[in-house]
Order: structure tokens, then sequence, then C-alpha cells
């Protein structure tokens, strides 16, 4: 294929083709499977989107869009090669309508940004996954993301009005309307989750939500990862909807603690963290209440809570730098992701733990719990022969696990390449066939993103021996 | 008009009849003429689960049985209901994706994490999963939800409840039906006795969302009112085509309400 042609449609630093670029982009964070595209585009406007990826229709070109490369299960991986669609340059807010707590900006630009220019109003937005600072918007619409604020104010699809989209024929679509109920059928709803392989989100009115007026926040010890995951369940159970509701076991908190020099009880091997808010102190003070109340229940050993922001940050931090600070453990950490019911939680972490002994991995957790949404990290040296496989082995084990207790294999990271094995052990051969038809409505020659979030498709698993056989 | 009372005998209907219209018991629904198929009796409560906020039921269980259920419990469906629906099955909200007046709420999308639904071909499709939260797969479930039963037929639905509120009592107003929004226009004090949820997608000053909340209304369509007749003029072109592929997909031989949705 004739790439140099895209000099047609774009500036030349629009482009990158060197093998640095092409190694830069073989892979999102998700680092076991790698495939190098033919090219890099960076295009600035949803018309550069369009024309780029018309041309890649025409040519049947395979396409794939990607934005910071935080993702966890190779969305981004540019599969069968072909284009890589950056939105790097896709970063400018383009209206702020405060009065109806709305906002439009291109994909590109980073979560935490859209938060930080709506501050002053008394306003943000409030999906916050942990990546949020340099996540980007349209990598949260591809994966329909969450993060800790998920328990009360819901994962992305739950606030994005509309949705500027460039279909994998490269026609220019807007989907939504601001008001917030899009009449027929739900094509929102489609487009947030569907891993960028439905077409190229570009642009996104979102919502912006008011910031909370009161807010508590705690930081609760157990003595046993048990005792904490009974407790999260019973807190729910209890009628209480906390704003977040996070856990961390000890490998976290020996991360931290080395890191960053935080300090924890000394019999802690749990940390429950809890955040109340709303616009009545009364109301909050009294949830918070009732949280102690129940975390006494299950033998909590200390609650420390947030007497002004600054502690409040201070009792954050464990949970938003605990990721960062696993590179103290080991080289390589592969992060999992899965959903179970909450009153599950217990016999998940038993499991989960014994997994990694069983395959000498390093093992910490650190979640979403109100949600049931685990984050199991392995972490371990990937110099070390045949480590990678042990690491895949665990984590299929982990998914069938959360299969059998009536979960889904992923919360927010999606599907990518890395779990298309497990879709068929959640979903039957005519749940996928209808997912399929939806897939060929908007994409019949296969050409975005291809190879995610459905298994087997044409093509595509010739070519998964070349990625796997990188990393094995 | 056949009522099947176990999910596989419906199926099993569904694939052998070509004329699937539903009928749902609702003060919403414009099909009722014509309708072949019931789903009252498919109205069992599957399973209730208080420590995940979570409930799956057959989708011809009726709201106020479902509430009833709930509230003993402390629980809500978190979508609010005026009394006149609380007659009305499930699914016939779920086939209009009937909003309620406090925004803030959202619409029933936003609280089905799962849906069972008999596809025109009579299979059992699931899509979706039975925790809070799932990003597995393409979220079919969430094109069932105000698909008018065109794609397929919900039969089993998990939804997140929540805490029961006591709500503070707010004036009644219906920002879908014209006098509600003449209401809120000509005066705007009235505003300060809504919750802030329900203005927020008001623009006072180009007055866009009254105008796509009622002026649909004026012109006599219903996608805000859920009455009349639905006009594929109501759609851009690219959506429209949209549709009519994931129709063709989904039910070649027009056999699922047969013009419920007014393009098909």
């Amino acid at each position: 294929m004739d790439f140099s042609q895209l000099h047609h449609l774009l500036k030349p630093d629009q482009i990158l083709t060197g093998a640095a670029a092409m190694r830069g982009y073989d892979c999102d964070a998700y680092t076991v499977d790698r495939s190098a595209p033919a090219v890099v585009v960076l295009p600035e406007s949803t018309q550069e989107v369009a024309a780029v990826v018309t041309w890649c229709h025409h040519n049947k070109v395979p396409f794939t869009a990607r934005g910071a490369g935080t993702g966890l299960s190779g969305g981004a991986l540019p599969a069968l090669g072909g284009v890589v669609i950056s939105t790097k340059r896709l970063t400018k807010i383009l209206a702020i309508d405060a009065e109806n707590h709305r906002l439009k900006a291109q994909t590109g630009i980073a979560n935490r940004k859209i938060s930080d220019e709506v501050q002053h109003l008394g306003l943000h937005f409030a999906p916050d996954p942990s990546s949020q600072s340099v996540a980007t918007l349209g990598g949260n619409i591809a994966e329909n993301a969450g993060g800790p604020h998920t328990l009360k104010y819901g994962v992305t699809v739950q606030h994005i009005l509309g949705l500027t989209t460039v279909l994998p024929n490269g026609e220019i679509v807007e989907f939504g309307n601001l008001t917030g109920h899009e009449p027929g059928f739900d094509w929102l709803g489609i487009l947030c989750g569907s891993e960028g392989t439905l077409g190229i989100v570009t642009e996104a009115w979102v919502k912006l939500t008011p910031l909370p007026l009161h807010v508590a926040t705690a930081l609760i010890s157990f003595p046993s990862i048990r005792s904490a995951t009974e407790c999260v369940a019973s807190i729910i159970a209890n009628g209480v909807l906390p704003a977040a509701l996070e856990m961390m076991d000890k490998g976290i908190m020996d991360a931290v603690r080395e890191a960053f020099n935080l300090q924890f009880h000394p019999d802690s091997l749990a940390l429950l963290l809890v955040e109340c808010d709303g616009a009545i102190q009364d109301q909050v003070e009294a949830e918070l209440k009732t949280i102690q109340q129940v975390c006494e229940q299950f033998g909590c050993i200390e609650t420390t809570i947030a007497a002004n922001e600054n502690e409040r940050a201070k009792l954050w931090m464990a949970r938003k730098k605990g990721v960062g600070a696993m590179g103290r453990l080991a080289p390589t950490i592969v992060t999992h992701d899965c959903v179970i019911p909450r009153s599950k939680l217990p016999e998940m972490l038993d499991f989960v733990n014994a997994v990694g002994a069983k395959h000498g991995l390093g093992v910490a957790n650190i979640f979403h719990a109100g949600d049931g949404n685990l984050h199991p990290f392995f972490y371990f040296d990937d110099r070390e022969p045949g480590v990678i496989k042990k690491v895949v082995e665990a984590g299929e084990e982990i998914i069938r696990k959360c299969i059998t207790l009536g979960g889904s294999i992923t919360g927010e990271h999606g599907v990518g390449v890395e779990k298309l094995d497990a879709m068929p052990l959640m979903f039957t051969p005519d749940d996928l066939n209808y997912q399929f038809k939806l897939k060929a409505v908007f994409d019949p020659e296969s050409t975005c993103n291809p190879c995610k979030v459905l298994p087997n498709q044409k093509s595509c698993n010739e070519h998964r021996q070349r990625w796997r056989g990188t990393a094995w | 008009m056949v009522a099947p009372t176990t999910i596989s005998s419906l199926c099993e209907w569904v694939n052998s009849n070509s004329n699937v219209q539903v009928s749902c018991e609702s003060p919403y629904d414009i099909l009722e003429q014509g309708a072949t198929l019931s789903l009252e009796n498919l109205n069992q409560i599957e399973e209730w689960r208080l420590e995940d906020q979570l409930i799956k039921v057959q989708s011809g269980i009726k709201l106020s049985d479902l509430n009833k259920k709930l509230q003993a419990e402390g629980f809500e469906i978190p979508i609010g209901l005026n009394e006149a629906d609380q007659n009305a099955s499930l699914a016939s909200f779920l086939s209009i994706n009937l909003p309620h007046w406090n925004m803030q709420a959202g619409t029933w999308r936003d609280w089905i994490t799962a849906i069972r639904f008999v596809s025109a071909d009579g299979r059992l499709i699931r899509s979706g999963a039975d925790v809070v939260k799932s990003v597995t797969g393409f979220d079919l479930h969430k094109l069932i939800i105000g698909s008018r039963f065109t794609l397929g037929i919900p039969v089993s639905v998990t939804i997140v409840v929540r805490p029961f509120q006591n709500k503070p009592t707010y004036p009644p107003i219906h920002a879908d039906l014209p006098e509600g929004c003449q209401l809120i226009l000509a005066d705007p004090s009235y505003l300060k006795t809504l919750p802030p949820s329900t203005i927020q997608h008001l623009d006072l000053e180009s007055k866009l969302a009254l105008v796509q909340w009622t002026g649909d209304n004026h012109k006599g369509s219903v996608w805000t009112s859920n009455h009349g007749i639905f006009n594929l003029p109501t759609f851009p072109p690219p959506i429209a085509t949209l549709m009519h592929k994931l129709k063709e997909q989904f039910d070649p031989h027009h056999k699922l309400n047969p013009g419920g949705m007014g393009i098909f």
C-alpha cells in the first residue's frame, strides 16, 4: 500500500513513519501484545479524521484510533497494522455552556483538563478514571470509563449528550442531542464502550455536574481483607450510597509506604477509602456515621476522617498513587479488570491471592470495592523466562472465576485483544452473533479497529499469533 | 392474543409467527390495536440482591408491584414515576424509554445493566451483565430500550435500584407537555421551586431544550409525547440509514412490531 498518498490529506508534520514512532505506537498500556502500524497520523479536526478514514475505506486499509495510550486491554493496538489515528492534536474545548451545565470538546483532550476548565464555575466532569490527568475524553468514551466516583455518579455514557463521529466509511454523523434524551435507537449507548470499533468519535458534548457542596472522607483500616470486603457489601445493603468506596490491600500499602512514606496502622491488612458528598452537610455526615458504625461491626481498627481539603487529598494519596507506586515492587505490572457482585468480594479476593501464589506471582489489589470492580495487579520481572505465560494463565483463571460468580470480564478497561478468548465464556454463540450483526451495520469491511471486542474475526486469528509472539 | 407464561414458550411462539405485535398494558402504547402478544404473565421477580442494589425481573411486571417489593426493603427504582404510570408494565416503559421530568435521574437506559431479549427468530439473546458495571461487548440492551419492540422483545431485565429517599415535594410539572413548559417560561420564579436537576437541561436564553422537549408535540410528532405516529423526517438521513440497516440485521422479515418505529 502506498501510504505516501496521505501526504495529500495532511501536513508533513502530521504523519509519522519512522521506526521509533512505530515502536511507540505498537501497544497501549497493555504491553503483552504488540503490533506496529504502517503509519501514524495526527489530525487536528473532524474533517481531517474523515479524510484519512475515507482514504482507508477506499483502500481497505485497517485503522485504529488512539488517545493517550493508557488503555489496559490492548484496545489501541493496531492489530492488523495499517493507520493509527492519534487524537493527540484534537484537544480544543469548543464551547462551554455553564448555564446549561454542558461543554463541547474535541476528544483528544485529557479528562482532567475538562474539570480544570470549569472548576471556577463550580462544575466538573464526573467520570474520573485514575489515569485522568492524561487519559483522553475519546478514550473514556471508547471504554465507557468509570473511576472511583462511579458508584454514585455513574460511568461515562451517563455524562455524554452528543457525539460527532466519523463512521468507518468516512461519513461524519452527529449522534445524540442536548436534552439528554435521544429519541429512537440509543446510539450514544452503543458508541460509548464500543472500544473504537464502530467509528471514531472526534467531538463530544458532555454534561457538567455541580461540585458537591459538602464532602466527608475517611480512611478506615481493617485487620483482614475478609473483614473489609464483607463490610463493603453490608454498607450497600444498609441503604447507604457513598460517592466512593475504594479498597486497597497490604501489597498496595507496602508500595505507597515505600514510595511516599505513608504510614498506616501496623495491624492493618486492608484499607477502605470512603467518601460521602451532597448538598446538605448533616446528611453527608450522617451517611459517614452510618458507614463508620457498619465498619465497627466488622472489626475495623482505625478510622481517620479528613478535617479539611488538604487532609482529604492526603487520604486519597494512597489510592491515587497506589498504581504508580507498584513500580517499587517489581519492574513490570499487569492490571486485570473484572466485576463481580459485591457480595462475592470476600470469596473472590481469597481466590485472587491463591492464584498469585500458585503461579509464583506477586499480587496487590486496589479497586472500586463499591462497584465490585476488581483490579488485581500481578507484579513480576518480565525478563524471567516464561513469566508472561504465567501472568496470562493467572489472568484467565481470574476471569473464569468472575464469570462463575455471576460477574463480568471487564468493568472499565474493555475487552480489547486481551479478553477476546473470554467472550465466549460469557456469551453464547447466539449472543455473539447479534453483536456481530451490530458491527456489520457500522463496519461491514471490518477495517475500523479490527480484531477487538468480538472473538474469531476474519483474518485476525493468524495475526494474533504474531502479536503474542513478540512477548512470548 | 397470546400471553405466554414462560420465556421458552414465548421464544417458540415468536419463532413460529410472522406478526409479533406486543401489547404491554401501557397508557402510552399506541399499538394496542392488532396486538398479538401480551407479556402480562411474564411478571416474576427472578433475583433480588439487596447487597448489590440489583433486581432482576421479568419485563411484564407491573411497576406498582415492583416498587412495593422494593420499598418494603428500603429501596426504589431510580426513575420517578407518576401515579398513573404505576399500573403500566416495565416493558412498556422500556419500549419507549419514557423519561421522567427529573432529568437527574436519567432515563431507563442509565439504570438497566442487562437485558435478555427474544429475537425475531425466537432466540433468547443476552446483553450486558448482572452487575452494576460492565463494558463487556456491545451494549445491545441499550438499543433494545426505546426501540418499541422492533429489534427484540425484552423479557428479563436487570435494574440498578437505589435507597428509598423521602423526596422533597415539588410542584408537579411535566416538561414534555406544552402546558408545563409554558408554565416555566411564564414565571421564571417557578424555576426556584424545582430541583436543579430539572432545570439544568433547559436553555432559558435560546429555549433550545424546551423546543426539543415540546416542539415535536406542537407539530404532532410523538417522540416526546409518546403518542401518535412517528415520522421518518425526525431523524437526519444518516441516522435513519443506520436504523434501517440495524433493522435489516435484527429483523430482516419485519415481523417484530411492524410499523412500530414509524420508519420500517
